[in-house]
């Protein structure tokens, strides 16, 4: 991997021989590994690696941007940029580059991840397509590992590099019409342990055999943390960002300090906790900030760049994308605080529900009202007075998330990492008393 | 391009790989948005690599690198070698590669005016121009205006000596104005929404499809949509609109014919398949009026290339016909298993990815009615346009979808607009609803660039040709 130093010094020599007003370089280079395995077999398996230069410039509010993988072309996409800059208009949000702020150094980079090979990722997902063979199921589902290092430079003086690795596990097994998944997330190979996730799956496959149709409605639900996750990430989606804010096409808007949810909901973006996959700063150099979004109901907040920070007359709180991306900032490292409850008690308190096990293919219906629609995955049970009496086949939803939220009546104490965004989401299971059930399908 | 590819086989046949192929790539993207008057973006995108992909003991790996030297492809075909022997240790079924005649050829999609070629501020001139025309209208809170351009060239080569070199060109744009009003938010777009439709065209295309022109209109319906009624619940007679239809036909027949699908190879993520590999010939799908062909070859759409990512040559395949399945999209690991060989719809997204059985253009093809005969037979329906949302299971049966604007149908005339319109239904009793499909002069192309499978996720460019089309005793109006 290249050093940091290098970086600074290509950045650097792109910015002095740069004509405009502002300029700003990011690089990535990364080293990225997936081995991919469906009917017990590894079936696709891949290595890649890349590097890429993307440059921001700016002659006054006139902007221009262009990217390049290929580094020996970096003084071409630099010109580039700049020739785009001089023949656009004014930008309306532009609101400069910005100045350096001192970074919390953060190590997510595990040498033994970053090595790690072929062979080793295939003798994990050997472990897992042995339990999946043991209960007779068919395993599917993908490891991935690498390494990835970003580099942040502008003329301005910010000049911040982080150099990090990154695992990601995803199991789904299937057995009899029945089917169960998981997904670990980290920095650190050696904190996916993929036995006990492949027992748990395996035995959720089992327990998903057979299941019986249910009439949609409306239901208690007890959703598992990988439901619970989908609702958070297409939440933050639809609301949580600094340009929906401000352009009012968010559910916060014209909301902070007023109730949206439920006493139980509270969600933060925190890119620092170790818990989650720790980011020191975002597309822009700006150290992250940990930002309450909705506090115990309440909207708290929204995350900023720099240029929706200025249109708010507020500071960024260091949630930029990637220069060129319209969608604005957002909130990658979500948190949701837990509860007090556990899974089972949720179930045992339920005279009639459903236990939802995880969410598929989820779309927004109705953006101002965050009413989703999607369908059920992997495994839903009818809960009958404190037990769980049955598998059932899958069910379409069509509920707004605030609504639900506000009808949580428990959460649980323990958490899980799990996929979606980019930094992974650390979530609770939680228990909602209004849950819309709006269709059916045949499996 | 071509050396490093020669100089790639040349060594995976001197080191006796059994099956290999190397695909080098260089692709560019333009991307321009104009919001509410100003430029909200204009980003440029490079992006040149190759991909080595090998079948050793029946056992596939892949390496992918952006250093084009010979040192680094000497490295990525060791590498790939490596990956596709640790493949191997847990492999329940060998992979064998369905026979293809090897091609040398050359295919450039059609392209009157290069993209790349028109200055950058004559775009912005004409982008501008119909956002201050969307912005006249006073309920429009945001008036945006996309264009988009990419052109890709890609040289592929194979140890079983296929060669062939490709550029494709493709352009799209569109408008979109959203009217935001009492914590309601309703968007309009055209041609389609998510940033417009799509082509393997240059310039022209942007031309011909005179976004100024349809400003106005746009604008004004973004309007009416902001103080419309809700769209009443209920089975009604739908009938859906070209651009809704094709993202119907993309969701419930395009993925659900690919047969890895099928075969459960994307079972780990997207899904699988309804269908079964013996439903050919025997599965009713729709109704008689429903025929649908995958057409790599259709002029302009965005599913149309000379060869796939595997050197077989495009092809148009019966899917449907007269309401029977009759075929599935199929790549050369994958169909033996129906008995036949590829039908050439292997596509990667770049260089850093493998290719995947992906949608060419999946074509609903004309029928015989007239839109306004469509209409005129409707006692009591909604004709509903432009989609908003989509969502579907894992099997491809249950269907929802979301649309911009459904205006009401009473007595054979249309009426009032509704907002919100949403309609769901479970995949092949929706297709035997159909009655009438619009003839030839309603039919055009629809282009799909964001169509997401596999994992590391990748992002085809997909085309469906469609034309109106009409539905019996649909679900309607589910939202709360």
């Amino acid at each position: 991997m290249i050093e940091k130093e290098r970086v600074f010094e290509l950045a650097g020599g792109l910015i002095e021989d740069s004509p405009a007003d502002d300029t700003e370089v990011f690089f990535h280079e990364s080293r990225g590994h997936l081995t991919r395995f469906a009917n017990n077999t590894i079936h696709q398996n891949v290595s890649v690696t890349n590097a890429e230069v993307l440059i921001r410039v700016a002659f006054g509010r006139k902007v221009g941007v262009a990217s390049s993988n290929t580094l020996s072309d970096a003084k071409r996409a630099l010109e580039q940029a700049c020739e785009i800059a001089r023949v656009s208009n004014d930008s309306a949000d532009y609101a400069g580059l910005p100045e350096p702020q001192p970074v919390q150094e953060v190590n997510t980079f595990d040498e033994a991840t970053a090595v790690c090979d072929a062979m080793t990722r295939a003798a994990r997902v050997k472990n897992v397509v042995e339990a999946a063979k043991a209960v007779d199921a068919v395993a599917a589902g993908a490891l991935s590992t690498g390494t990835g290092l970003s580099g942040i430079v502008n003329s301005r003086g910010v000049r911040v590099a982080h150099a990090g690795t990154h695992v990601g596990l995803n199991i789904v097994m299937m057995k009899a019409g029945g089917s169960g998944t998981t997904s670990l997330k980290g920095w650190k190979l050696a904190d996916i342990d993929e036995g006990p996730a492949a027992k748990h799956v395996a035995e959720r496959a089992v327990k998903t055999c057979d299941p019986q149709e249910l009439d949609p409605g409306e239901y208690v639900v007890v959703l598992e943390p990988q439901a619970v996750g989908v609702l958070v990430a297409y939440l933050a989606y639809v609301g949580f960002g600094g340009k929906a804010y401000h352009e009012k096409r968010s559910f916060m808007s014209g909301k902070l300090g007023l109730r949206v949810t439920g006493p139980l909901i509270t969600v933060t973006d925190d890119a620092l906790d170790p818990a989650g996959i720790p980011v020191p700063f975002d597309y822009e150099g700006v150290p992250k900030k940990k930002v309450t979004l909705i506090k115990k109901g309440i909207a708290a907040g929204v995350c900023y760049d720099t240029a929706t920070a200025a249109a708010e007359h507020t500071e960024s709180t260091g949630h930029a994308l990637p220069s060129g991306s319209t969608m604005g900032p957002f909130p990658l490292n979500l948190f949701m605080t837990g509860g007090d409850a556990t899974l089972d008690q949720m179930i045992s308190s339920t005279v009639k529900g459903l236990l939802v096990c995880n969410f598929h293919y989820v779309n927004v219906a109705e953006r101002m009202k965050t009413v989703l629609t999607g369908m059920t995955r992997f495994g839903v049970f009818l809960i009958r007075d404190g037990r769980i009496a049955h598998p059932v086949k899958n069910l379409r939803f069509t509920q707004s998330v605030l609504e639900a939220f506000d009808t949580t009546s428990a959460v649980t104490s323990d958490r899980q990492l799990v996929g979606g965004l980019g930094g992974g989401m650390l979530v609770p299971g939680m228990k909602c008393d209004v849950f819309n059930f709006t269709g059916k399908t045949e499996f | 391009m071509r050396a490093l590819c020669e100089k790639a086989v040349n060594l995976m046949r001197m080191r006796k790989i059994p099956y290999g192929d190397i695909r080098f790539v260089r692709a560019r993207e333009e991307h321009i948005e104009v919001k509410n008057g100003a430029v909200e973006s204009v980003t440029y995108e490079e992006s040149t690599g190759f991909g080595v992909r090998v079948l050793v003991d029946g056992a596939w790996g892949f390496a992918a690198s952006n250093r084009t030297t010979t040192e680094e492809m000497t490295r990525v075909v060791g590498e790939a070698v490596e990956v596709a022997r640790a493949s191997g240790t847990v492999l329940d079924r060998r992979v064998e590669l369905t026979r293809v005649r090897p091609v040398l050829d050359s295919y450039n999609s059609q392209c009157a005016v290069d993209p790349f070629d028109v200055p950058i501020e004559d775009k912005l001139r004409m982008l501008t121009e119909a956002n201050r025309t969307l912005s006249a209208e006073k309920a429009v809170t945001i008036a945006q205006c996309f264009l988009s351009s990419f052109e890709t060239h890609k040289t592929f080569a194979s140890t079983e000596g296929a060669f062939v070199v490709q550029k494709i060109t493709e352009c799209g744009g569109g408008l979109a104005a959203t009217a935001i009003r009492d914590g309601e938010l309703q968007v309009r777009s055209y041609p389609n929404s998510f940033r417009g439709n799509f082509a393997t065209r240059g310039y022209e295309y942007i031309e011909s499809m005179d976004l100024t022109g349809n400003a106005a209109r746009v604008a004004e319906e973004a309007a009416q949509l902001i103080t419309a009624p809700q769209c009443p619940g209920g089975r009604r007679t739908l009938i859906l609109d070209g651009g809704q239809l094709a993202l119907q036909v993309h969701e419930s027949i395009g993925h659900p014919i690919e047969l890895d699908r099928v075969l459960g190879l994307e079972a780990g993520y997207a899904g699988t398949s309804f269908l079964k590999p013996d439903d050919v010939g025997k599965l009713r799908y729709g109704s008689e009026v429903v025929n649908v062909v995958a057409d790599a070859t259709e002029p302009g759409g965005l599913g149309t290339f000379g060869f796939d990512d595997e050197g077989v040559p495009a092809q148009r395949i019966d899917i449907i016909t007269e309401g029977i399945f009759r075929g599935f999209l199929t790549s050369r690991e994958t169909a033996g298993a129906v008995g036949q060989t590829s039908n050439g719809t292997m596509r990667a997204c770049g260089w850093h990815a493998i290719p995947l059985i992906r949608m060419t253009n999946v074509n609903l093809r004309p029928g015989d009615a007239d839109l306004d005969r469509l209409i005129a037979e409707v006692d009591d329906g909604l004709m509903l346009a432009t989609n908003r949302s989509w969502s579907i299971d894992d099997k491809r049966l249950n269907f929802q979808f979301g649309c911009e604007i459904a205006w009401e149908i009473r007595d054979g005339k249309l009426g009032r607009v509704f907002k919100n319109p949403t309609y769901t239904g479970i995949t092949p009793e929706f297709w035997a609803s159909c009655d009438a499909v619009c003839g030839r002069d309603h039919w055009r192309m629809w282009g799909t660039p964001n169509c997401g499978k596999g994992e590391p996720g990748q992002t085809a460019h997909v085309g469906h040709g469609a034309a109106p089309a009409r539905f019996r005793n649909v679900e309607v109006g589910v939202m709360r």
